[in-house]
Parts: C-alpha cells; sequence; structure tokens
C-alpha cells in the first residue's frame, strides 16, 4: 500500500509539471492545445537517445530534453499558432500524434535499459522510491515558484491579455503571435522536462506510453484544478493520479477494470463543467493592487463562491 | 499644423464582400475629425484597417508622413502600429473584463517602461475620470457601460498617443452620458494635444464636436466639409439628423 502511494507521489508530481506546462499555453494564454503528451514524448525520448547513445549524464541531458522540446515546440507553433479554439485544438492533436508516429517508427520497442542518474555520487534506482519523490518534487516546487513568478511578471500580464482580449491587447501594443509562441515555447519545454524525469525513473522509453490520452489526462488535471492557477494544476495532478490508480488502491484490480479511469475522467469532467466551470480552487488573482486582507484571502481561497457574493455587494453598494 | 493620418484610396474587402471602395481622406493634426454614417457603410472596417487589423486591397495608409499599412502584408502588424503613437478605442469597448480598472490601466501603458510616468498618467486619468478613481479595486465587469467606456479611453490615453482613434464611443450609452463622454473627448483633445478621429452614429453630437467630418456610404466617402457645414447640409440634416 505504502509502494503504491509512493508511485501515486511520483506520477503526481510527474503529471503536476506536465500540468504546469500545459496551464501556462492553455491557463494563461487561453490556447487550446492537445499535444502535451508530444512534448513528453520528445522529453522522454531525448533524454534516453542522450543517456544511451551519446553516454551523456542525466543533468546533462535534462537542458537537451528541454531546448529540444522547446524547438520543436516552436516549429509547430509558428504555422498552428495562427489558429483559434477549435481548429488549434484539431492541429494540436495531428500534431501530437505524429510525433507518437515518428517515435514508433524511429524504433518501435523504443530504449531499454537507459543508465541511472546520479547526484553527487548517490545513484538514482527506481526501487528507492523516496528518492524520487523528493527529486521530482524538488521540480515541482521550482517550476511552482517559476510559473508563480511568470504569472505576475511583464510576459505574464501579456500572456493573460491575449487571453481575455486579443484585440484589445493588440490595440495596446502587445505582440499578440510573439506571446502565444513564447507561452507555447515555454509549456513545450516544461513538458519535455516532465519526460526527462520519467525517463529518469522507469529507465525505459515505449512509444506506446505517449498516446493521446495522456494529452486528455494532462488537459483535464488543468480544467479540474482550475485554468491559470499553478496551485490548483498541482492539486488536479494528485486527484487524476488518485482515479487512475483506484482499482489497485482499492484491491478491487477483479472488479473494476482498467478503462473504468476513462470514464471515471469523462463524468468528472462534465460534473466539473456544470457545477464549477472554473475548477476547483478557480483561476489565480492578479497580486498586485490587491486591495484584501489575509483573512478575507484566506476566505475566498477556501468559501469562494461566498466570498465572490461579499466582494459583488461591496462593489455595488 | 499638417496631417497625422493620410489614407490614400484604399479598399478593403471581405471575401467577395467589398467593405470600403477607393476611400480617400485626411486628418489633420490637432484636430477632431469624425465619420458618420449608417449600420454597414464600412465605418468600424475602416477603423480597423487604420490599425492593420483587416487587410487592405488597394491604397496605403500613411501616419505622420510614414506608411502603415498597405496592401497585403507589406503593412505593420497592428501592434507595431500601436507603438507608433496610434490608440484604438474599440466598437464594444474590449476592456480586459476579469482585470481591475487598474490592472487595465497597467496594460494600456504596456509600452510605457518608465514606472514613475505610468504612476503620473494613472493619477492624471483618476483625476479627469473620478468615478475609474472611485472604483479602481474593482473588476471592470462589474462597471457600468458608460464607466467602461471611460475606462476604455483612460486606457487608450495610457499609452500617451498622437492619434486617438474612437469607434462608437456613444453605442448603448444613455444620452446624458454620451454627452459627458463627447465633452470628455474635446477636453483630452484641447488640453492634452491629441488628435481625434471618431466613428460615431449619433452624426448631431459628433458633427458639433468636429471641425471636420466625413460621411460614408456604402462604403464610399460622398461627403466632406467642415463640422458646421455638414450640419447645416441638406442631404445630411435628411439622413442622418432626422429633419
Amino acid at each position: 500500500m505504502l509502494n503504491f502511494f509512493q508511485l501515486i507521489l511520483i506520477y503526481a508530481g510527474i503529471y503536476a509539471i506536465m500540468a504546469i506546462g500545459q496551464n501556462c499555453i492553455t491557463g494563461y494564454t487561453g490556447m487550446l492545445s492537445l499535444c502535451h503528451a508530444g512534448f513528453f514524448c520528445i522529453g522522454s525520448y531525448a533524454t534516453a537517445i542522450m543517456c544511451k547513445t551519446f553516454g551523456l549524464s542525466f543533468w546533462l541531458s535534462l537542458p537537451v530534453a528541454a531546448i529540444a522540446t522547446g524547438l520543436i515546440g516552436l516549429l509547430i507553433g509558428i504555422p498552428t499558432l495562427r489558429l483559434k479554439g477549435d481548429y488549434l485544438c484539431i492541429a494540436t492533436l495531428g500534431l501530437g500524434e505524429i510525433i507518437r508516429n515518428i517515435a514508433t517508427n524511429l524504433n518501435p520497442v523504443g530504449y531499454n535499459s537507459i543508465p541511472r542518474a546520479s547526484l553527487f555520487g548517490y545513484q538514482f534506482a527506481s526501487r528507492n522510491k523516496v528518492a524520487f519523490i523528493i527529486l521530482i518534487w524538488a521540480f515541482v516546487l521550482i517550476f511552482y515558484v517559476l510559473f508563480q513568478q511568470l504569472a505576475h511578471s511583464r510576459l505574464g500580464r501579456a500572456m493573460i491579455a491575449v487571453r481575455e482580449d486579443e484585440v484589445a491587447a493588440q490595440s495596446n501594443g502587445i505582440n499578440v503571435t510573439k506571446y502565444k509562441i513564447s507561452s507555447f515555447v515555454l509549456g513545450a519545454a516544461v513538458g519535455g522536462i516532465a519526460g526527462c524525469l520519467q525517463t529518469a525513473y522507469t529507465l525505459t522509453v515505449q512509444p506506446g506510453s505517449y498516446t493521446f490520452m495522456v494529452s486528455v489526462m494532462v488537459l483535464c488535471t488543468v480544467v479540474l484544478g482550475g485554468m491559470g492557477n499553478a496551485k490548483a494544476v498541482i492539486l488536479g495532478a494528485f486527484i487524476i493520479q488518485l482515479i487512475s490508480y483506484l482499482p489497485q488502491l482499492t484491491g478491487l484490480t477483479n472488479v473494476i477494470p482498467a478503462q473504468a479511469k476513462q470514464i471515471i475522467y469523462g463524468l468528472l469532467l462534465v460534473v466539473m463543467m456544470l457545477c464549477r466551470p472554473q475548477g476547483i480552487l478557480g483561476r489565480d488573482r492578479f497580486r498586485y493592487g490587491d486591495p484584501r486582507t489575509r483573512r478575507e484571502k484566506l476566505h475566498d481561497f477556501f468559501i469562494r463562491p461566498a466570498g465572490k457574493a461579499r466582494e459583488a455587494r461591496h462593489e455595488n453598494p | 499644423m499638417g496631417e497625422i493620418l493620410k489614407i490614400d484610396g484604399i479598399s478593403v474587402s471581405y471575401g467577395s464582400i467589398r467593405a470600403l471602395s477607393d476611400v480617400s481622406m485626411s486628418v489633420e493634426e490637432g484636430a477632431i475629425v469624425s465619420l458618420i454614417g449608417a449600420n454597414g457603410a464600412g465605418k468600424s472596417t475602416l477603423l480597423n484597417a487604420i490599425v492593420g487589423l483587416v487587410p487592405l486591397k488597394e491604397g496605403s495608409i500613411s501616419f505622420s508622413g510614414e506608411t502603415i499599412c498597405q496592401t497585403k502584408h507589406h503593412g505593420l502588424t497592428t501592434d507595431m502600429i500601436a507603438r507608433k503613437g496610434i490608440a484604438l478605442v474599440p466598437e464594444g469597448r474590449h476592456v480586459f473584463s476579469d482585470m481591475t480598472v487598474e490592472e487595465n490601466l497597467d496594460m494600456g501603458a504596456f509600452m510605457v517602461r518608465d514606472q514613475e510616468l505610468i504612476a503620473r498618467r494613472k493619477e492624471e486619468m483618476y483625476d479627469f475620470f473620478p468615478i475609474l478613481g472611485a472604483r479602481r479595486k474593482q473588476k471592470t465587469r462589474s462597471l457600468s457601460g458608460g464607466e467602461q467606456q471611460m475606462m476604455a479611453i483612460a486606457r487608450a490615453l495610457m499609452s500617451g498617443p498622437r492619434l486617438l482613434l474612437l469607434d462608437e464611443p456613444g453605442l448603448g450609452l444613455a444620452p446624458l452620458i454620451v454627452q459627458d463622454i463627447f465633452h470628455k473627448i474635446r477636453i483630452i483633445n484641447e488640453e492634452n494635444k491629441v488628435t481625434v478621429f471618431l466613428v460615431e452614429q449619433n452624426a448631431r453630437l459628433a458633427l458639433r464636436s468636429s471641425s471636420y467630418g466625413y460621411v460614408l456610404e456604402n462604403g464610399r466617402i460622398v461627403l466632406q466639409d467642415s463640422g458646421e457645414a455638414l450640419l447645416r447640409n441638406e442631404r445630411v440634416q435628411k439622413a442622418y439628423l432626422g429633419a
């Protein structure tokens, strides 16, 4: 049982990193992209090839994976980001599949026995899960802080302006294309790093593990937690992983088929859209110029709808 | 003073539908110039063409002597045009409704890097539109239509533009508020030395405030004269002033 919780912690961490990347694209800039499995795949493969074929250490292949994924994100982004909404969604969905097919044709069995990552002489072995939990959650923390800072920076404000209203953003001198592409490349690179970490844990890569379902799960994670809120997507990653390991956790593997999780995801999304479309935690507010006291913030954080009603009364005396 | 905006024989099409044909006009620096016309005459298309939101089929547009829009892909992008000093207050206001008034004004000053200048301009805006000062921490979606329109104008002024383009500033607002907004526009023009080019269906109010006016019908300029002369013009009176 403990073993399972450790596994969930590891995968929740990896998915949290991916979801932070997806959140940058979908939550901040408002682009509905569905190819995070592709970025995950590129990150994993780049790490596998760098570690195995070129004999690079894990720590050197990490930036290589991030840069490779970012570059491919750029290549994909330049033509597709002209599209909007559903069209962008379909185009990126196709591109995610293309990446997976290329990976399959490159090497149908994938790569095995990839050298282990090590830090200060300590080797990260797959059976020592605690070490991986620390490694992966350290990355989650780094990306959480980075993207939290980003949301309140000039770059983040421009992204949010693009999401809110493209015409207004443009007439205020914001280069919409530039910020859309920056956001896409950043999100892709973070997805690549998630792939890199996964490779370090499993030490194998197989093209079969980067299906469209992975992209859907990442998007679900963001929608479930709350778009544009880094804290929320980490919570979402936990919930999604708990659901995906539900049969094993409850010891009912014989009763609940593995496919049941897809039904639960679907149901969860429908219920979320009906009852709480803004996600469990909702959107993150701008930090600067926030007049609320700490108590009010906590109040809004836990009892948001009630807090909103109070805010509305306050605004219209 | 010379002309700040020159539109030279432009045509715009949406697919096979021609929205503007061979439109030429100019805006003198420091003036208020208005463009009047009925629904579907092509007024908004003209403003969108100036800021590069719709591509030109023919002709060119220049801003203080420099060509900003040309046919096909030779023109500048909208954000580049904004950086030249043209601020558009789009039709329907296009406010960032999830942001507060203050954050909206901050977005308006996106091109300005000087924090002190931004703070000073914000204070000026709060003085000029006291209602915005009172509502600075409120989300824009909770503002009334007139307040949102004032905020859209204030946001456009935050970048310190030389030319302010207003697309139907009176749309959907109560007559008294429309008058207040036009009053403010005249003050902006006189005191801040901002040239104003506005598109409006409320022809009487628009022409009264303007030194020069153009009448657009079915994508063509059919009349042009000083604001006063147009107000007396028989054709304008019949079609737009209900006389």
